[in-house]
Formats: structure tokens, sequence, C-alpha cells
């Protein structure tokens, strides 16, 4: 009885010899170059970073708030989605807020009116920061095409996770955050 | 990169509508491939179908396992339709186990199956790449080659694109191969060791840094460990063929 390695064919002895020299060069390429890492609204990219004032005037800057878990939700009052899902957003920060979360509600000011903004803010009873986008940079830079758009951020300023459209569940906000946590 | 298609009012995300033509047009081509294998069409169609919606189900339930404390709370979000609410590895991996039931409930020759689904696979990886490149997932490395693309912050290599093009001469192997009187399961195994032929020397590219153990690309040395054991089995299959015809001469 003849052993198996006689009826490997040269061709597949020479693929999987060129192919092993292949892998040996990449690991040695990935070695010379070190990973770079640039920023960009994309899971696994540094979040592009922003500075924006609430509704009192106070300032955020995102890069300013790294080492905390941050959720971006991109928002605006008209937007019916949007309305649905802030009570399970206020309901999540009360409950993670303390174990450093923050979220962000960046509202598209240039595509909503002002005095909606507050009154649905005070409607629903909404605690965290609202951020005013008056020319659309964040939109902008996250390249938001569609309302709600979400971004979970982890502690080290990467996207771990991209939610676009809405209404978001609270199981699907808090498991995002569970991620976040390990 | 065309995330999401506005319609009027509709905001239709690109890549799902690109993977659900995939789907659409594999099975079509399931169809007229296992009339080609002497299969019933239906009970591919079937194992097809099941498939699809064992990785639903199953890609639910691994994420329910993963988090049961918040599941347990929101019980109904088990049934939430949020595709972000799935582990879809895990849930293409355990519908192996379910196709593997329903094949051997059956009594389908798997080999043969396996033939018949190779050029639908093929043609459904097409539109998989086609999507990715719509999400601008699975990027390629920074480059500045006169055809690399503006994505994430750089300039890329377009490897969604480097995949489609190295898909075409796989296809057209495969479609000459068929016309080939080989062993059942040949083509079906042929045609995965040259897809992993492709992701050895393609995922060079690959700009994602997650990919990465150290400086070990995970997708690489995966595919070149399937190539080496399809040689195997290539090897093993002939052997056994040679078994059967030295018996036959020798009777």
């Amino acid at each position: 009885m003849k052993p198996i390695f006689n009826k490997i064919s040269l061709f597949s002895l020479l693929l999987i010899f060129l192919t092993s020299v292949w892998v040996l060069f990449t690991i040695a390429t990935n070695q010379e170059k070190s990973v770079e890492i640039y920023s960009a609204p994309q899971k696994g990219f540094i979040a592009p970073d922003f500075v924006l004032n609430d509704l009192s005037g106070n300032e955020y800057q995102l890069s300013n708030l790294k080492g905390n878990m941050i959720i971006v939700n991109v928002w605006a009052s008209w937007c019916k989605p949007c309305q649905y899902e802030m009570p399970a957003l206020q309901k999540i920060y009360e409950k993670y807020k303390d174990r450093g979360l923050i979220l962000l509600a960046v509202n598209n000011t240039y595509q909503d009116n002002y005095a909606d903004v507050l009154d649905f803010v005070s409607e629903n009873n909404l605690t965290f920061p609202i951020l005013l986008d008056l020319d659309g940079f964040v939109s902008t830079q996250y390249q938001v095409q569609a309302l709600p758009s979400t971004f979970f951020i982890d502690k080290t300023g990467k996207i771990s996770e991209i939610i676009i459209g809405g209404p978001m569940s609270e199981t699907l906000i808090e498991s995002k955050i569970k991620e976040l946590e390990k | 990169m065309f995330p999401i298609l506005n319609i009027g009012p509709l905001a239709i995300q690109t890549p799902g509508l690109l993977i659900i033509i995939g789907i659409y047009i594999s099975i079509l081509a399931v169809e007229k491939q296992s009339k080609r294998y002497a299969l019933n069409a239906n009970d591919v169609s079937n194992l097809i179908f099941l498939y699809l919606i064992s990785t639903i189900i199953m890609g639910r339930l691994a994420y329910v396992f993963q988090f049961p404390s918040i599941f347990y709370e929101n019980p109904l979000s088990i049934f939430s339709i949020s595709p972000s609410l799935f582990d879809f590895t895990s849930g293409l991996i355990l519908a192996l186990l379910v196709a593997m039931v329903f094949i051997q409930k059956k009594k389908l020759p798997l080999q043969r199956v396996l033939d018949s689904l190779s050029l639908p696979l093929l043609i459904f990886l097409i539109f998989l790449f086609l999507a990715l490149f719509a999400s601008g997932n699975f990027y390629g490395k920074p480059s500045s080659l006169a055809w690399s693309i503006t994505l994430w912050g750089t300039t890329r290599h377009p490897l969604q694109i480097y995949y489609i093009i190295g898909l075409i001469p796989v296809i057209a192997i495969n479609i000459y191969l068929s016309k080939k009187k080989l062993i059942p399961g040949q083509l079906f195994f042929r045609t995965v060791f040259y897809v992993a032929i492709l992701v050895v020397f393609l995922d060079f590219f690959n700009g994602n840094p997650n990919n990465l153990i150290l400086t070990v690309n995970l997708l690489q040395i995966i595919a070149w460990l399937v190539m080496i054991l399809l040689v195997f089995v290539n090897a093993k299959s002939k052997k056994k063929m040679d078994e059967v015809s030295n018996v036959n001469l020798n009777s």
C-alpha cells in the first residue's frame, strides 16, 4: 500500500511552498510597519474629534473625554425614530453614568428648530448633554447619512460599534455598553 | 462607498440590498446546478433556506447567551428585528450543524450537494465583496498607487475589488472543471482550495489591524491551513480511487 504522500502532486507542493514564503513575507512586512491608526467614522478607528456647546453653553471636546465609555447619538427633534429611542437612552444613561458612561446627544441644529429641541428635551426629562451642531460639522465628520446614527466609543477613543437608524431598544444599547466594558 | 441609497423618504442600506440580491441570484444558480448534478432542486433549495434561517436563529441565540442578564430583563428583545443583536460568525458556524443534520435525514449525497453549491457560493462571494465595498468594510492597507481609493482617512488598496477580480478566474476554473469528469466532491474542494490561495495572497493587503495577532494575519493563516488540509484530502481520495481500481483489476 502506497503512503498518502506519494499522491500529493508536485503542483500542490509548489503552491504550498509559494504561499508559505508569501505568509512569511507578510509577517516580516507587518513587523516593519507599525500599525497606523487613522481618525475615521468606522469601527476600529479613532472617533473624529469635535468641540460643541450644550444647551447651557458648556463646551465639550470629544478627545478630552478619552478614558470613558462614550455614546455619540446624532439626532433631530422631528425625526420619529430619534424620538422613540430617547427614553431608552435616558434610562441606560441613568443606569451607567456612574460606571463611566458619557452620552453625547448631538442635535443636528442646522436642520432643526432650536425651540423644538428645547421643548423635546424638557418633555422627555433628558439629563444627558444635548450638544448643538450648528453648522453640521459632526454630521460631515461622521458621514451621517441617516438619523438617528449612534457611535459607541471605547475607553481608548476607538469606535467599537455604529448603529445607523433606529429606534434602538434598551437591550441593544445595553449590550453594546457591555461590549465597551469588556 | 455607498452605504445608504436614498430613494425619496426611504434610506435603503446598500450593503444589505446587495446581500439580498446575491442570495437571490445564488439560489437561482443552485436550482440550475442541482439539475446538472442529478439532485432534487427542492431538497437543495430547502437546504439553503434552512441554512439561512438557522444562521439567523443561531446568530441571535449566540448573542443572547453572551448577554443573558440583559435579555432576561427584556425577554421580548430576543425577537427584535435589529441586525445589531446578532453574532453572525457563531450563527454561520452553528447553522452548518443544522444543515448536516438535514443532509443526513434526507439522505442527500453530500459530495454532489457540495459540488452543486460551489458555483452559487462563488457568485454570492462577488455580491458579498460588492456589499463590503459599499459599506467600506474589509478595507485595504494605506497605499499611494494610482488605483488606490480614498477611504477612512487616507488612500487605500481597494481590497474588495482585488477579491472580486481574483474571484473571476476562480469562477472560470470552476466552470471549466464542472465540465470534466471528477470524483464527487472534487469540484467543491478544488474551488475552496483556489479561494484559499486567493485569501493567502490578497489578505496581505488587508488594512484592518484587528485581523492581526502580533504580526500574523489570522485570516491568511486559516486559509493557508485550509490549503494544506485540502491537499491531504485530495491525496487521500486519489489513494482510495487507486485502491478501488486495483481491486477491480485483480478481480
